[in-house]
Parts: structure tokens; C-alpha cells; sequence
């Protein structure tokens, strides 16, 4: 590094670092705001589509042309207007030449323009050719015209128009979407019809409510025949904010019992919507579909099959859930930020949009007539120098022949003005030869009438305003067509409840020593005998089914729950609990219990104490779990125990001393949580210490056994065996026969 | 370092004993609210630190291969964007080096003239003034065109070598930061995700303050 250094520096600055970026952050955010994401409220379009817009009227594609490579207008618009990316460019190209992106389509493309499925699939700019299509007329026919503004282009050797005279309110009608810095636009399409509709009203009545402009235009129209459901007082609001959103759902049909989907939401692809469907067929969540394929072709551009798997499936809650889960019903963003006439961003009702663009609408009508009275009084004044030369001729030809200067000569004897002597002199003589006073006093009546017709209009608000309006009506006839997105009204889609979709198979959730569970089809395998990992085994199981919940037990007292149905198979050894659940560290799970919301279960330390818990009170949503038993910091938390009936059940609890005490379990309370009672006498000092514990429990019925595992031993005690041992809770309990005292765990046998 | 059509150009135009190119493509991540740990999943960031030898969040610059960093990016908005974020980088993931002084911006030239088939670069609106007084004593045909000059692939790598990259001739700028000048802030609201309601108030201030 120490060579590293370039040997002189004359040229450094300081500046700090903060005011460099601030201003670097500025110039980009106010370029990509102003020059780049949002649309112009004139013509509704962004700078790149602009110039592509103006470079193909320039390459002569206008519509009914040939077609050109689309590499061409590319070239023409990187090299004459637009200084960036040429893959930008041409997306931009493509996304205005798509009929199923654009409500009314700028470009008429040739070959692969992308298709629904993949927008994006369109093929290279060599390959694709394209010219405008005749819709674009409506942006380009006034540019001749004087009616805008041109500006030079980047480098300075040509112009470019600012803005294109738009004759209809474009910015509505294909809608555009942008990102910009601090800010984003989002406008839907709509329909001409309606759009130059509710502009013509809001030119009769210029303090026309947006309510009143809602009744023209009902709602965005997308280039798609789905639905739009998003209720009409929502619609109104979105127009009177230029904020909000729309939904829109795709539509379906029934053959025989299959259900066949013949439109769906802009910009959704039907590939994905089926690999959506998939998905959930998958994860088992759509037992009720048996099939379902992509059937679209050149007949029907949409057309999903999905097939029930019997008729008695209701094909509404059905499709209500797709809609819920699935892209068949999407909302869209409504933001209408656009660039308005002072040059500022700025979100716009409908009402301040329209009024805005008749203003743009306004001026260039007033520039066009202008532009033509110019002409025609140009044309005029040429005619009148016309006439003169006519009744003249001969002297006319004389000068010519004789004068030296014929022009100044020509002007000074019939009193001519410069242009009208220019003119006189640069018509042919055999035009000269053929004139005719009855041709040119013709022309000239026709265009004094036009004069006085152009004049009396520019200087009348009124009139201006009546042609701008019959302007728009012509337009309306000729490019307006019926929407095609129906607004409909519709109930809100909901979800199949998850748990109703499941089936309810009875299984066996088994829970292992390592905290692994797993849930195994049947009530009928024991879960004793499955296989563990080495160093694993069985710790606890429960019946359940697999719609049902599946409660746990820490170490630590607290409660968990899962539901039944998430859990994997028993095919496998199982999966951490700790994945699904944030017990606290260094908890270890306990035990597992299952039923109804009012099932009793007996939850127990092995210090000795315990209570009977309802199984609606350990509920929990929250992945921490639930307080529920208090342990002491040197006891366990013992397998909790089923209990079904409090009144006749009785309660085996057996110490590591090889003491078993049996009592009535309605002699414990029950409680929604707490430390719970004294079950049976275990030494303080002793359980301290580790040396005395609760080794096991067992909840009995009246004519159930007891088997009493003790290491490899057990002795199974019958009900009239039990009498010996049997007592009040809290008590010592009396000594097993030896041999048996070393108890690992109590079971019951029935 | 260098935006991206002109990394060819600008290898040709160093001077190979005490200057290195490395082209980057296109806009670099946003780096602002990435962890130093993370930030070397990005590939551009991952090429930057190699090259300059320094690891992100570490506070050693022994490793260090170069005495300055420079970020010479096109004078567009798309540069400036650039510069941004690669500001923001260095601020947040290589802090010693703007610390210690060693991270720069090139003032690539401002203008460029065309008088006939010459062209000329000026780096301010002083060379430019000056560039057109000597064409008017030289006296030379032609209209002079005036453009703001666009991207760093518009010059030859002598041009570029002139302009921008000879020590004698070139224009740096030092970044610095000083401790509580509220840099850290503003980047903040520049480039926090979560700030958009923030950046469209400075937007509405400062806006009018744009050059594009």
C-alpha cells in the first residue's frame, strides 16, 4: 500500500459526504420522478413510451404501414431520444403492443409478443416487427399541427415533442404503473366510452361531482373479461381520493360437473394459478378436487378445467376458497399520481384529472385552430397577390421579361407584399398561363368562410368548447366499444376452514424422550414398539384424530398446543417439537394430551402434587406456551394422565421407594392451573435431594388392573389386590412386595 | 471503480503502476440496511471488498491494497443513483475507510463541445467559458454545441485518461464525515425502507433544488 499512492494531487476537494449524496440522491429522485415513473396527465404516457410513440410515427409505421423489426424503432429511440438500456426500451415496447396488457393497445405487433402466461416470453427485437396500431392516431394526428411544445433532444441535434396532443384522456384509458422515490403511480385502464363520456359532462357542467362523473365512468375496465367485485360506494371513494384498490375475480362456468374458468384477473397467468391449486392439492388442502388442467387454445384463450372429485361438492364454497387462496381474485392498487400541467407530481381525483386534461385538451384545440388560421390567412394573402398578377397578366409577363429586378418592380406597381411577390414568381408560367378567376376567387371564398368560422371560434369560449365536444363524440363512434370487465357485485370470498378440509383419521401422536413427535395412523399400533433413534424412546402418546389438537407438557409446567394434522408421519423417527414450539431453555416436553375442550387431565410433579386440569383451560395460541403447573426447581413434570370420570376413577400413585397409594381421584381439586394439591406424602429433604420421587401414576376404573413395571419385572395387581393400598390422598402409601419396589412406571391394564 | 459501459476504456486510460479499474454492472445493492455479515452475499459488494481488501464491518485496514477509493460513476441521474448507494456502502460497511479520508468521487467533465469534427470536455462552467473564448480566438468554423455531457463510454480512453483519471488534470472530491453531522441520518431517510412517507416530505422541500 505504501506505493500505492499516485505521486501528485492537485486537483483534491473536500466535501462532505453527507451534502454529496444528498444532492446525488436529489438529482436522481427528481429525474426518475419527473423524467422516467410517472406518467404526463396530457397524454398519459411515460418519457420512453413517448419517444417509441414518436420515433415509429417518424420511421413511417403508422398504422396499415409495413411492418418493421422492432430493432429498428429501438435503435432510432436509444439513438435519437432516449440515452439508456435498450432492454428497458423494448420492454417497455412490448408491454404497449400486448392486447392482454394494454385496455386499448399502442402497437400492432408482429410475431412473439409474449403470451398471458409468461408476458415476459416475447421474443428478441431482431425477430419481432411491429407498427402503430390505429388507436394510437389519436395521440400522433394533431402533432403536425402547432399544438405542442418541442424540445431539443439530449444531445441537441434534434427536437422531439414535449408531449404528444392526446385528443383523448389517455391517462386513464391504458393506465400505467410506476416506481418512483418517496412516491409510486398506480392507474388503472378504463373505457373510452366512459372516460370521453364523463369528460364531455364535466365540459357542459364544469362543477360536476366526481359522484356525478362516477355514474359515466362505473369503474376501471381491464383488458380482461373477469369480474371487478369491488362494491361501487368503494369505486366512488377511490375517484374522489385517487387512492384505494380494486379486486377483481376471475369467472367461471359448470360443464356437466366439471368447472371451467373462462377469465381471469389482469396480468394473472393461468400457469400459475394451476400451479397454486397444485400446491394445495399437494399439502392435501383440496380433497375435493380431482383434477384440474390447462385447456386454453386459440378458441378459448382462457380455459382452466378444474374437475370436483363427485357432484356433491359445492362448487361455490369450493370456488369461494380458491378465490381466497389463489390468484383467481386479486386486488390492485389504485394510486392516480401523475405529473400534472404545472410540471409537479401530484395524486388526482378523477374530477381534478379530467378537469386538468380538458385544460391540456383545451389549449391545443386553441393551438391547432390558431395553427390553421395562420395557414389559411397565409394562403389568403397569396391568393389575394394571385388575383392581382390574374387580372394583370400580360403586364405581369412584361415585367418578368423586361425588368432586371422584376420582384422589387413587381412589388412596387401592383402594391404587393414580399411573399405574395415570391409567389407570383415562383409559379410556373404554364400554371400562370392556365389561371383562372373563377378557381381562385373560389379558394378564396372557401377559405375566408373557413377564416371567419376559425376566428369566430377562437374567440369564443363557448364555441371552443362545443367543437372540442363534438370532436370527442366522433371519437367515441369511432374507437369506442362495450367494457369488459362487468362490475358485479359479490360476497366476500372466504377460506374453507382448514380444519374442515382435513379429514378426521384417528391416529396416535407419540412423543419421545428427546422431545421428536410423530403421529401414526390407527388407534391400534403400540407406540412402545415403534423405532427410535439410538439413545431415544418412548415417552408418552396420546388417541387423537387429525383434525383435532394436540396439547403438550413441558418440563417447566407449561402447555403448548399443535394441531393433530401438521404433524409428520410415524413412517419417519418423527420431528423436533422445539421447531414448531418456543419452549423456554433448556425445557424438555413431558408429555402429550388430546380430546375435547372439556376432556380432564391429571397434571402432576413428581414432588408429589397435582391437580385435574380441563383441557380447554391449557389452550394456547402463542408458540411460548402457557403457564399452567407450578414445578419446584428439583421436580419433574410427570406424564399427564386421561381422567374420564372424576366420580368413579380412582388415582395410582407409586413412589421410587416402592410405596403405592390408590385413592379416589375426586379427592383432587380442579384447576385451571397452579401447584395443585398433595397427592401422596413424598419427603421434602428427600425429594430435594433426588432421593425420593414419584415414579409413576396411573388413573384406574373400577375394574381395571394395575401393572407396576419395575426393571425388568412387573406384577400385575388386580383389582382385589389393590385394597391393601388403597387410602386417602397425602398419605405415605404402603411398600409393594419386594422385588417390585424399584418402580419405573404404573400402567393400566382394563 | 467505474459505472458500466466505460470499464474498458477507463483500463486503457490508467496509469498501470498506482491505478486500478473495476468496472461494476449496473446499480449495486442496497446495502443500507443489510448486516456487514450479509452484505458479502451480494456479488458486486463481495468483488468490491476483495478488491480493495478490506472485509465489511471490520475495523482493519492493514489488508488494504489502494491509498484512495474512487467512485467515478457517469454524470446522469443513474450515476448519481450509483454514487449513492455506493456512498452508502462505504459509509455503513467500510466506515474506517471514509474515516480515514481515503474514499473520493471523480468530477467527470460537465460539459462537452462540438466545433465541427472536434470535440472538447470541460470539466466546470469556468473551462467551458474558457474552451469558448479560445475557439473564438482561433477562430475556428462552425457552431459550437454546448451538451451536458452524458457518459463516461462517450470519451476515448485518452480523452477519459485527461479528464477524469490523470492526477494532474483530474477533478476529486474528498467524502468526509464528521462525527454528529447527522450523515448517518440522512442516509437513513435516503435509503430506509420503511422512510418513503419521510423521503416525499425532503422530496417536496428540496425538489425545486434538482439539477437533471
Amino acid at each position: 500500500m505504501t506505493d500505492t499512492t499516485s505521486p501528485s494531487d492537485d486537483h483534491i476537494e473536500g466535501m462532505p459526504l453527507k451534502a454529496f449524496t444528498e444532492k446525488a440522491y436529489l438529482d436522481y429522485s427528481m429525474y426518475v420522478i419527473l423524467d422516467r415513473a410517472l406518467p404526463h396527465i396530457g397524454d398519459g404516457l411515460k418519457p420512453v413510451q413517448r419517444r417509441i410513440v414518436y420515433a415509429m410515427s417518424e420511421l413511417g409505421l403508422r398504422a396499415g404501414a409495413k411492418f418493421k423489426k422492432a430493432a429498428r424503432t429501438v435503435g432510432d429511440v436509444l439513438g435519437k431520444f432516449h440515452p439508456h438500456g435498450d432492454s428497458a426500451c423494448y420492454e417497455a415496447m412490448v408491454l404497449m403492443a400486448q392486447p392482454f396488457s394494454y385496455r386499448y393497445p399502442l402497437l400492432e405487433g408482429q410475431g412473439n409478443w409474449g403470451s398471458p402466461d409468461d408476458p415476459k416470453s416475447f421474443a428478441a427485437m431482431r425477430y419481432t416487427e411491429a407498427r402503430l396500431a390505429a388507436f394510437t392516431n389519436l395521440l400522433l394526428e394533431e402533432l403536425g399541427q402547432g399544438t405542442v411544445d418541442w424540445v431539443p433532444n439530449f444531445d441537441g441535434t434534434l427536437e422531439e415533442p414535449k408531449l404528444l396532443p392526446a385528443q383523448v384522456p389517455h391517462v386513464l384509458l391504458n393506465g400505467t404503473t410506476g416506481i418512483a422515490v418517496g412516491m409510486a403511480t398506480d392507474i388503472p385502464p378504463h373505457n373510452l366510452s366512459e372516460v370521453v363520456n364523463a369528460t364531455i359532462h364535466l365540459l357542459e357542467n364544469p362543477r360536476a361531482t366526481v359522484k356525478e362523473l362516477h355514474k359515466h365512468v362505473r369503474g376501471p375496465d381491464f383488458p380482461t373479461d373477469a369480474e371487478i367485485i369491488t362494491p361501487a360506494n368503494e369505486i366512488l371513494a377511490m375517484y374522489e381520493t385517487g387512492n384505494g384498490a380494486v379486486r377483481m375475480r376471475a369467472r367461471y362456468e359448470r360443464e356437466d360437473s366439471d368447472i371451467i374458468i373462462t377469465a381471469l384477473p389482469h396480468q394473472t397467468s393461468p400457469a400459475k394459478v394451476l400451479q397454486q391449486i397444485d400446491a394445495q392439492v399437494t399439502a392435501k388442502k383440496l380433497p375435493m378436487v380431482m383434477d384440474y388442467r390447462d385447456e386454453s387454445d386459440h378458441e378459448n384463450p382462457t380455459r382452466l378445467v378444474i374437475v370436483p372429485r363427485s357432484n356433491r361438492i359445492d362448487v361455490e364454497e369450493l370456488m369461494a376458497h380458491l378465490f381466497a387462496t389463489t390468484d383467481l381474485e386479486r386486488t390492485y392498487r389504485v394510486n392516480m399520481n401523475v405529473i400534472g400541467l404545472n410540471g409537479r407530481p401530484g395524486v388526482c381525483n378523477l374530477r381534478d384529472m379530467l378537469t386538468d386534461w380538458l385544460k391540456f385538451r383545451t389549449d391545443t384545440v386553441r393551438r391547432r385552430l390558431e395553427y390553421r388560421l395562420e395557414k389559411v390567412r397565409q394562403r389568403l394573402h397569396l391568393l389575394d397577390g394571385l388575383l392581382i398578377a390574374f387580372l394583370n397578366l400580360d403586364e405581369v409577363i412584361r415585367i418578368i421579361r423586361t425588368e432586371d429586378e422584376p420582384k422589387a418592380v413587381l412589388m412596387k406597381r401592383f402594391k404587393l407584399s414580399e411573399q405574395q411577390a415570391d409567389y407570383i414568381l415562383d409559379t410556373r408560367l404554364r400554371q400562370l398561363a392556365r389561371l383562372e378567376e373563377m378557381k381562385i376567387k373560389g379558394e378564396q371564398k372557401e377559405l375566408t368562410e373557413e377564416r371567419q368560422a376559425l376566428e369566430k371560434t377562437l374567440g369564443s369560449k363557448q364555441r371552443l368548447k362545443t367543437l372540442i365536444k363534438k370532436e370527442l363524440r366522433e371519437i367515441v363512434k369511432e374507437y369506442g366499444d362495450p367494457r369488459r370487465s362487468p362490475i358485479v357485485e359479490r360476497e366476500a370470498a372466504q377460506a374453507l376452514d382448514e380444519t374442515a378440509l382435513i379429514s378426521a383419521e384417528p391416529v396416535t401422536i407419540v412423543l419421545s424422550q428427546k422431545g421428536l413427535v410423530r403421529a401414526a395412523k390407527g388407534h391400534e399400533i403400540d407406540p412402545r414398539t415403534i423405532n427410535y433413534k439410538s439413545g431415544d424412546g418412548y415417552l408418552d402418546s396420546t388417541r387423537c384424530r387429525s383434525n383435532e389438537s394436540v396439547m403438550f407438557i413441558d418440563s417447566t409446567g407449561r402447555t403448548y398446543m399443535v394441531p393433530a394434522h401438521v404433524l409428520p408421519s410415524a413412517r419417519g423417527l418423527g420431528e423436533l417439537l422445539t421447531g414448531r414450539l418456543s419452549p423456554p431453555e433448556g425445557a424438555s416436553f413431558c408429555g402429550v394430551m388430546s380430546g375435547s375442550a372439556d376432556q380432564l387431565y391429571l397434571l402432576a410433579s413428581s414432588a408429589g402434587y397435582g391437580f385435574v386440569a380441563r383441557l380447554e383451560d391449557l389452550q394456547t395460541k402463542n408458540k411460548k406456551g402457557k403457564a399452567v403447573l407450578r414445578v419446584g426447581a428439583d421436580s419433574k413434570v410427570l406424564p399427564p394422565a386421561r381422567v374420564d370420570d372424576m366420580d368413579n376413577q380412582w388415582l395410582a400413585v407409586a413412589s421410587n421407594e416402592g410405596r403405592l397409594l390408590i385413592h379416589h381421584i375426586s379427592e383432587l381439586p380442579e384447576l385451571p392451573k397452579g401447584k395443585g394439591v398433595k397427592i401422596i406424602s413424598i419427603v421434602p429433604a428427600k425429594h430435594a435431594s433426588g432421593e425420593e420421587y414419584v415414579a409413576g401414576l396411573a388413573v384406574l376404573n373400577e375394574d381395571s388392573s394395575l401393572a407396576v413395571y419395575a426393571g425388568k419385572r412387573h406384577v400385575t395387581l388386580k383389582p382385589e389386590d389393590m385394597e391393601p393400598y388403597e387410602g386417602e390422598r397425602a398419605r405415605r402409601g404402603l411398600k409393594l412386595p419386594r422385588g417390585f419396589r424399584a418402580v419405573d412406571a404404573l400402567q393400566r391394564i382394563d | 471503480m467505474e459505472g458500466d459501459s466505460a470499464g474498458g476504456s477507463a483500463k486503457q486510460a490508467r496509469d498501470r503502476d498506482y491505478q486500478a479499474i473495476m468496472p461494476l454492472r449496473g446499480k449495486i445493492l442496497n446495502s443500507w440496511e443489510v448486516d456487514s455479515g450479509e452484505v458479502l452475499g451480494s456479488q458486486e459488494v463481495h468483488d468490491i471488498s476483495v478488491a480493495v481488501g478490506v472485509d465489511p464491518g471490520s475495523s482493519n485496514l492493514s489488508g488494504l491494497r489502494y491509498g484512495k477509493v474512487i467512485v467515478l460513476a457517469d454524470a446522469d441521474s443513474d450515476g448519481a443513483h450509483i454514487a449513492t448507494l455506493l456512498s452508502a456502502l462505504f459509509l455503513r460497511h467500510f466506515r474506517p475507510l471514509v474515516d480515514d479520508g481515503r474514499v473520493y468521487v471523480a468530477m467527470p467533465p460537465l460539459f462537452r463541445l462540438d466545433v465541427g469534427k472536434e470535440t472538447y470536455y470541460a470539466l466546470d462552467e469556468a473551462e467551458r467559458q474558457g474552451i469558448m473564448d479560445r475557439i473564438a480566438a482561433e477562430k475556428k468554423r462552425g457552431k459550437v454545441i454546448v451538451t451536458r455531457f452524458k457518459g463516461l463510454g462517450e470519451m476515448n480512453p485518452m480523452q477519459l485518461r485527461e479528464s477524469t483519471m490523470a492526477p494532474d488534470t483530474r477533478r476529486l472530491v474528498r467524502l468526509t464525515v464528521k462525527p454528529g453531522d447527522g450523515t448517518g441520518k440522512l442516509l437513513d431517510m435516503l435509503l430506509a425502507k420503511k422512510r418513503a412517507a419521510d423521503r416525499r416530505a425532503w422530496l417536496e422541500k428540496k425538489g425545486d433544488l434538482a439539477e437533471t
